[in-house]
């Protein structure tokens, strides 16, 4: 028996049981790049299925996939493929699981799909209130006036 | 499952996105979205807010009381709209941007300190930064009135002509918990360092002579430093001490400091002298002792010699932090260097986009330039063939700069 574990110790699987239920079964080595999970497993050597309740199924397909293939390639394809709302839970995902890489691609990502464009236009797709007084707003206004300038009126 | 509300995002990961955008212009458009996403991210730095809106020009003699504007002009290379599909690539646009003394927008030489365009000429809504990259190249600071193109105004005592580059940066020293200080940095006629705090009221010209005059100042990692012309480079430190950052070179006339790739790059200008002319001054002779830049008739007269000078060719360095030394660069691979009065920077040749990098982009002087020429007056120094050659014969590096792309709508 403890021939086997010696064996199996470098491809122990992992279970993880993703918010709704959906089951993974990931490489140990895998895991561990999930932070939050290691610490899991530093604290109950012996567990085997890990509950993870703030990412969905979907999300933590995506996010065990990334941990596989990242590469400089991989990552500056990767977050192409996802809508604002994927970005984003993928981002609470990656922060819950403390993934930093993964972290830092979907900030990069997230960053480059706001750069330049209106904050009207950047409330609008992400769905924020302005919630800035009329005189906080004129202040903002003035301090770089021609930085509103050259910005559309959508 | 949660519907994305993106203002209650961590406020650790609103700050890391903001940390990724890609200059202040952004930054501050982030800060205007909300009030969580403002408090997320630390507002850009702005020196001009701790500073005086005026200054006065450094002098020996404390007595002058004429003071001029600082202007903080910005470079940004601007990339045509994406979705605009043409048979041939669209090139993008190198500018650079900043207010006039009348308060108006204005688009300047990106290499000196003359105007090119007044932006509000044209309608600005051909101008949609929504649809354009900007890239922030650099930014500049500028103390002064500014002439014309035309030579002839630019030697009236009024202008800011002797007025070297300056730089900014933050005072650690007397920065409180609240309360921002900034110092400038620039270089004194007679080419010792002189330092504008938060609260002063005049230039205070650093007492140390340096065995050779500093022909250049810039920030490097937060740290200001200075070379002298002979490659000697220092960093002032809060207390204004000056610690030796490299040893000198010697070799050629002027030196200069340029970042590239997050090293600091040492630039060595040998130039040749092809005229002089004589000009009134309007300092005390005790200002320009000990420059290189005048020679002196008598006593009382009230004017100098000022020596035209020609960029003969160009050495470049790297720093050698530990054993202070600069180590010369034979290829400075896809990279090219940007030398303007004010402002130094560095760009990816792949970015610009140019075939070849390992060359280096610069501006002659004013002095003794044909009043009637046109051009921007920038030349290009190759360094494979160490041959120095007109913007103009390098049409696909000329187009960078002017006129304007046909995808602006502004020609």
């Amino acid at each position: 028996m403890a021939e086997e574990k010696s064996q199996a110790s470098s491809s122990k699987m992992l279970t993880l049981k993703a918010s709704d239920g959906v089951l993974f079964e990931v490489e140990l080595n895998i895991a561990k790049e999930m932070k939050t999970v290691q610490a899991y497993i530093d604290d109950c050597e012996d567990i085997e299925t890990i509950p993870i309740p703030n990412v969905l199924g979907k999300h933590l397909a995506i996010v065990i996939e990334y941990i596989k293939k990242t590469n400089e390639e991989y990552d500056a394809e990767f977050e192409k493929q996802w809508n604002m709302d994927d970005l984003q839970l993928l981002l609470l995902a990656a922060n819950y699981l403390n993934i930093s890489g993964l972290q830092e691609c979907l900030c990069k990502a997230i960053a480059k799909r706001i750069e330049n464009k209106s904050p009207e236009y950047v409330r609008k797709v992400f769905n924020i209130e302005n919630d800035h007084s009329p005189e906080e707003e004129a202040k903002l206004r003035k301090e770089y006036k021609w930085a509103f300038e050259g910005v559309d009126k959508d | 499952m949660l519907i994305a509300d993106w203002s209650k995002l961590p406020k650790e990961l609103l700050q890391i996105i903001s940390e990724k955008l890609n200059c202040e212009f952004n930054e501050l458009r982030f800060r205007s979205v909300c009030s969580s996403w403002r408090s997320s991210s630390i507002p850009p730095k702005n020196h001009l807010l701790n500073l005086p809106s005026k200054f006065p020009y450094p002098s020996k003699n404390n007595n002058n009381t004429s003071t001029y504007p600082i202007f903080k002009r910005t470079i940004f290379l601007i990339n045509p709209p994406p979705n605009q599909q043409q048979q041939q690539t669209l090139n993008p646009w190198l500018i650079k941007i900043g207010l006039d003394s009348r308060g108006r927008t204005s688009l300047w030489n990106p290499l000196s300190r003359d105007k090119q365009l007044r932006l509000r000429f044209q309608l600005p809504h051909y101008f949609d930064f929504n649809q354009l990259s900007l890239f922030k190249l650099g930014h500049e600071f500028v103390i002064g009135d500014f002439p014309s193109v035309y030579p002839n105004e630019s030697y009236s005592t009024e202008n800011s002509h002797f007025m070297k580059k300056v730089v900014a940066y933050d005072d650690t020293l007397n920065s409180g918990n609240d309360r921002s200080c900034s110092v400038l940095l620039t270089i004194h006629i007679s080419g010792k360092l002189a330092i504008f705090r938060s609260g002063d009221q005049q230039w205070m010209i650093m007492p140390e002579m340096p065995p050779n005059p500093y022909t250049d100042v810039c920030v490097f990692n937060g740290r200001p430093i200075a070379v002298d012309s002979a490659g000697r480079t220092v960093v002032v430190g809060s207390d204004l001490s000056l610690d030796l950052v490299a040893e000198a070179v010697f070799g050629g006339d002027t030196k200069y400091l340029v970042e590239s790739d997050g090293e600091l790059l040492l630039v060595d200008k040998y130039s040749n002298r092809v005229g002089q002319f004589r000009q009134f001054r309007q300092f005390e002779r005790s200002d320009y002792e000990q420059s290189d830049l005048f020679s002196f008739g008598a006593d009382d007269e009230r004017d100098y010699v000022i020596g035209i000078e020609r960029a003969v060719r160009f050495d470049v360095f790297r720093l050698d932090e530990n054993d202070k030394k600069w180590v010369k660069l034979t290829n400075l691979g896809d990279r090219v260097l940007f030398l303007g009065k004010d402002c130094a920077f560095s760009v990816k040749a792949s970015n610009l986009p140019m075939a070849n990098g390992n060359c280096l982009i610069f501006r002659d002087d004013d002095y003794g330039r044909d009043l009637h020429s046109t051009g921007l007056g920038i030349d290009v120094f190759c360094l494979d063939k160490q041959q120095i050659l007109p913007l103009s014969s390098l049409p696909r590096c000329s187009n960078l700069f002017w006129p304007p792309p046909q995808w602006t709508g502004l020609d």
